[in-house]
């Protein structure tokens, strides 16, 4: 088909601009549009996300584990107290008090040495050195003097000490059958509550 | 230009005039120059900058779309997460009361296992001495010290007593030294001696202050009669020890006597081999009832072989050591084998 040139329309001057070097406008606006969305719509969307300390779904979902963590490893905690009655709990708080609680171990170490058949020409108690070995705890150091007591008596005495509520070690015991006379070093705790 | 130097000229000028349309028909129509018609067209190129441009566009929409769609669906998993987090931590609000409860109980409980574990006793020290005090030897006095020192005066009847009462002691593998001093005869009026004032100093083993140890000891004078029915007749307990963890260890050192040619014979040839034969004779003994055995005595083991010769050179004895584990559950009150 032969071409008639004299027909031809006259070009718009964008068109021969941008048609003569096609592939370097393609580019200009594919990177101009890119840039735009970058900074109008991307940019925007990843601070959203980020906003309010929320820095992604990993963190969210780590401090969501945390808190599972720690919320099963509570109950477990508290189901496992469950287990000790109230009953048996009195009888460790009674065990290992919260505090010295002097004027209950002086009434204590009377009703022991009653029940024994005794009573004591001296007794002091004093603050105990700190144990390294033992950190939730604290020591009260006893002594206790006594007379008039046999062999059997201080063997009973230890036993009740032995077996009493309070927790409480002999470190110390010292008997004279001649003189009938017998002291003891004791050591009872107290729970560190902080 | 290989091409060319292997073709004749006519050959090349059909083949140029080939490469145009028009000139196929035979026609040269167009009057612009040659250089014109090769020029590229501004449309044709135009077409394909909105071509590339729209499919990069396109290509951006859909990178731009797939962000809107992640950012979309990342909003609406955190918004879940945090929920459920808020959830736990309300959860954790709730339990706040109880498990503070829950904490004093297990550091109270922490802290009373911790104190059992070094849990100190000296009545072990008076019934040791209770055992071991011989009949002509009394103690004046008794000193106990936080290291299981034990300071003792005491009187004996005469010389061979106080010389018995030191060998008794020296005998017991709970004490680890002892020092006799301050040794004094007191006489009569008559001159006679009366008796023999001494003191001693003893250094027991730590072991015998614990509670583990104090336990084990009840356990045996409780179960004398039940530990006697588990022993081969020359295999006494003799030696008890207490580990860290509460498990006691019974030691046992077999005599054997009036041995047969045969074990005799047996003996010279495998020390080894004979003190196995004598620990699976003592095993069998025990295991009567398996059950029992089982549940009483674990990690058996035999060492130690001391042959004792008399006089003419004839075997008299072979002692090895047995040591066996009791459980702890049978210091358990009320524990019955079964």
């Amino acid at each position: 088909m032969p071409k008639i040139i004299g027909e031809q329309k006259a070009t718009p001057v964008l068109v021969l601009r941008i048609g003569s070097h096609p592939v370097v406008y393609a580019v200009m606006v594919v990177l101009a549009v890119g840039a735009a969305l970058f900074f109008f719509s991307i940019t925007p969307a990843v601070k959203a996300l980020q906003a309010g300390g929320k820095a992604s779904i990993v963190d969210a979902r780590v401090k969501m584990d945390e808190a599972e963590k720690r919320i099963g490893a509570q109950k477990k905690l508290v189901e496992n107290a469950a287990l000790v009655s109230e009953e048996d709990r009195k009888l460790l708080s009674f065990a290992l008090p919260t505090e010295q609680d002097i004027p209950g171990l002086y009434i204590q170490i009377s009703n022991i040495l009653r029940v024994s058949g005794l009573r004591f020409t001296g007794m002091d108690v004093s603050e105990a050195p700190d144990d390294p070995n033992q950190k939730l705890v604290k020591g009260l150091n006893i002594s206790v003097s006594l007379d008039g007591v046999t062999y059997d008596q201080v063997k009973l005495l230890m036993n009740n000490f032995e077996n009493s509520l309070r927790m409480m070690d002999l470190h110390e015991v010292s008997f004279t059958p001649s003189s009938k006379s017998a002291s003891l070093s004791l050591r009872t705790y107290y729970l560190l509550t902080k | 230009m290989a091409e060319s130097l292997n073709t004749t000229p006519s050959e090349q000028t059909e083949a140029k005039n080939q490469s145009r349309p028009s000139d196929q028909v035979g026609l040269r129509v167009s009057l612009i120059p040659e250089e014109e018609i090769n020029r590229k067209d501004p449309v044709v190129g135009f077409r394909k900058f909105v071509i590339a441009s729209g499919i990069g566009i396109l290509l951006w929409g859909a990178l731009a779309g797939g962000l809107w769609f992640w950012v979309s669906t990342s909003e609406k998993q955190i918004a879940a997460i945090n929920a459920k987090t808020l959830s736990y931590e309300k959860q954790a609000g709730f339990l706040a009361g109880p498990v503070v409860s829950a904490q004093m109980v297990q550091v109270r409980l922490k802290a009373i296992s911790s104190l059992l574990a070094a849990h100190r006793t000296g009545l072990a020290v008076f019934d040791f001495f209770e055992a071991h005090t011989l009949p002509k030897v009394a103690f004046s006095s008794v000193s106990i010290d936080d290291t299981a020192g034990v300071n003792l005066a005491a009187s004996a009847a005469t010389y061979e007593d106080y010389a018995g009462q030191i060998d008794e002691l020296r005998k017991q593998y709970q004490i680890k030294t002892l020092v006799a001093s301050g040794i004094s005869p007191v006489y009569d009026d008559k001159g006679i001696l009366r008796q023999v004032d001494f003191s001693l100093a003893l250094q027991f083993d730590p072991m015998v202050l614990s509670l583990a140890y104090k336990q084990s000891m009840d356990f045996l004078r409780a179960n004398q009669a039940f530990l006697d029915s588990y022993k081969v007749t020359s295999v006494p307990f003799s030696k008890i020890m207490v580990d860290g963890s509460g498990v006691v260890r019974l030691t046992a050192t077999a005599s054997s006597k009036n041995f047969t040619d045969s074990q005799i014979e047996e003996f010279r040839k495998d020390p080894a081999k004979f003190r196995d034969a004598q620990l699976d004779e003592f095993l069998k003994d025990q295991t009567k009832n398996p059950k029992e055995a089982v549940l009483i005595f674990k990690n058996v083991t035999a060492s130690g072989i001391t042959p004792v010769y008399g006089d003419d050179g004839a075997l008299k004895e072979v002692n090895f050591v047995v040591a066996l584990t009791i459980e702890p559950e049978v210091f358990q009150p009320g524990y019955r084998p079964k």
